[in-house]
């Protein structure tokens, strides 16, 4: 188990003396092995995106736990939160969104080397934005432009680049594709995949599309308010769905 | 039946910085009376411009050539006071991006009734507007009565902001409604309600849709006919089933390969930029079955099958029984 996440619960209060409470994440649990995609999928406001989170340490949870390789991130500090960021890295929703809108790709790329120096000098780190750039199939005259110069796919690439740059082991990929049409959603996707084989890096992938979540994930868990009401083998969860929420949703499909 | 739109080689170029940029090149399609015809393409194809363009809501700096006919005028020479009865009234659109597109500062009920009233309206007529107001959102699945009236955008889920939307553009009964993306920021569960919402309109209010959009699933369950644009053209037009099943452009074909369900088969490149686009066909650089006509000339429309036009240089010296046997080997 790579990732166990242990009866999580997170509730906001609201309102005076904080008498109305909304449970954004009710008990909560699952484990991700080494090397899977865990898919979480979920209408708007089902906590998919609090779960995330929280994992990350962005958030803290009312209750419960989640053990990284045994070790407790709800417990950590910051300070070793910055040796654990190493390891798990995140890619956000809206790509344009997470950039610093004032400095080019280039700085956006290497921020994180430089965070980390990981290179000994220039040239080592120019070496390396550039050999993950192409990667992940962008071109060298991009890095000079600017984040509002890039189309929405670029600028998800990008990101993947940045997320990739620390070597992580363990991925949180939140919506990457809802913002983007189908002809880029299936290059991000398999760029993703094409990753995962790669560096054997194990992924949580968030998403409320299930078409996506069907084609690249082993294990899924399907969430409704704020709980997680089945969770298995995407094959048998979308093939054989119980719960009646799971049914719902496959019911909801459009087809082409 | 009629025809209610057409729109004949519209041109649209925009004036930035010296240069002239050429977003819509030749652009022909037509509306039936209540018919949806449904435009997919990626992101900055020009979907949205032509639905602009039939609006008037382009920015000062847009040169538009071509015709468009409404019920046999052209809309395009008339100035902005004679279209304006037209706008709202007849021709009548749904914005995309419900967060941002509602005033967060005006009850939901007064922003619809809005649309109707006019400026110095008398009470009577105002309690008359909030019946119709009342029976608009009931017919589309909003919940009934002053509570719902006095809510504020910021109150309402995304899907129901989308309908109030809906509201909004159908008030005045339009004989053509301009939907632009109704599902992108909707998620998979209310993407089917906003759906059926749409198929209900085109068969109770009988009302002609140019549904705007790059979700080809959505496309397929509303749509009588789709056009496929690419780059500013229009590359493939025909009725839904011919299109998505048998698509015939290369573009087509690849679009429908990278679903999800197709087995996310990936097209080469990227769409080429507006300011450095190919000589000849715009697709030749990411086509397969490019060949040296594709690269020198610009290919010329061909009709498939009934009603099936595709834009594609493979299909021009072909008779019938050819692109019948070359689409089976396809």
């Amino acid at each position: 188990m790579q990732l166990q996440v242990k009866g999580l619960s997170k509730k906001y209060y609201s309102g005076f003396l904080g008498n109305n409470v909304t449970d954004a994440v009710d008990d909560v649990s699952f484990d991700i092995k080494e090397g899977e995609i865990f898919g979480l999928v979920g209408g708007s406001g089902s906590g998919k995106t609090t779960v995330s989170k929280i994992v990350m340490g962005l958030i803290k949870p009312t209750s419960g736990g989640v053990f990284y390789n045994g070790r407790d991130l709800t417990k950590v500090n910051n300070r070793d939160w910055y040796y654990l960021r190493r390891e798990i890295q995140m890619i956000f929703q809206h790509p344009q969104m997470t950039f610093n809108p004032r400095r080019n790709i280039y700085f956006a790329c290497a921020e994180p080397i430089r965070l980390y120096k990981l290179a000994k000098n220039k040239a080592e780190e120019k070496a390396m934005v550039e050999h993950l750039i192409e990667r992940v199939g962008l071109t060298k005259d991009q890095l000079k432009k600017y984040p509002h110069e890039l189309s929405g796919g670029q600028a998800q690439r990008l990101s993947i680049t940045r997320a990739l740059c620390l070597q992580p082991k363990f991925i949180i990929c939140d919506e990457p594709t809802s913002m983007l049409d189908v002809s880029v959603q299936a290059q991000i996707l398999k760029l993703l995949k094409e990753i995962h084989d790669e560096f054997n890096i194990t992924m949580l992938y968030i998403s409320h599309d299930l078409e996506v979540i069907q084609s690249i994930c082993d294990r899924v868990a399907v969430m409704e308010t704020g709980k997680i009401v089945e969770i298995g083998n995407t094959e048998k969860v979308f093939n054989m769905p119980q719960h009646h929420y799971t049914k719902q949703l496959l019911q909801s499909a459009l087809y082409i | 039946m009629r025809g209610l739109l057409e729109i004949k080689n519209l041109n649209v170029s925009f004036a930035v910085d010296d240069n002239h940029v050429h977003i819509l090149n030749n652009v022909s399609m037509d509306i039936n009376e209540n018919e949806v015809l449904a435009v997919i393409g990626e992101t900055g194809c020009g979907k949205s411009v032509t639905g602009s363009a039939i609006l008037h809501l382009l920015p000062d700096n847009a040169i538009v050539t071509g015709n468009i006919f409404f019920k046999g005028q052209d809309i395009t020479k008339m100035n902005d006071h004679e279209f304006r009865q037209l706008r709202g009234q007849e021709i009548s659109s749904v914005p995309q991006s419900p967060s941002t597109s509602l005033n967060p500062l005006m009850h939901v009920g007064n922003q619809v009734a809005e649309c109707v009233l006019e400026k110095n309206s008398s009470e009577a007529d105002k309690k008359k507007t909030a019946l119709k107001v009342h029976e608009i959102f009931s017919r589309l699945g909003l919940p009934r009565g002053e509570d719902f009236y006095e809510n504020y955008p910021c109150e309402l889920s995304g899907g129901m902001c989308q309908r109030v939307l809906i509201a909004m553009g159908v008030i005045t009964h339009p004989e053509l409604l301009i939907v632009d993306e109704p599902t992108k920021a909707v998620d998979w569960a209310l993407r089917k309600d906003v759906m059926d919402v749409f198929c209900e309109l085109k068969n109770d209010m009988k009302c002609a849709m140019l549904f705007i959009t790059h979700d080809i699933a959505a496309a397929k369950y509303v749509a009588d006919r789709v056009a496929v644009m690419y780059c500013g053209e229009v590359v493939e037009i025909g009725p839904t089933d011919s299109v998505i099943n048998q698509p015939r452009h290369p573009y087509t074909k690849g679009l429908i390969a990278s679903m999800p369900s197709k087995g996310f088969n990936v097209m080469n490149g990227f769409m080429p930029s507006f300011q450095d686009l190919p000589k000849g066909c715009r697709f030749s650089d990411r086509c397969e079955c490019s060949s040296d006509i594709c690269v020198n000339e610009e290919p010329e429309s061909v009709e498939i099958s009934a009603g099936h036009f595709t834009k594609c240089s493979i299909y021009k010296n072909m008779n019938v029984s050819e692109i019948f046997s070359h689409a089976i080997t396809s």
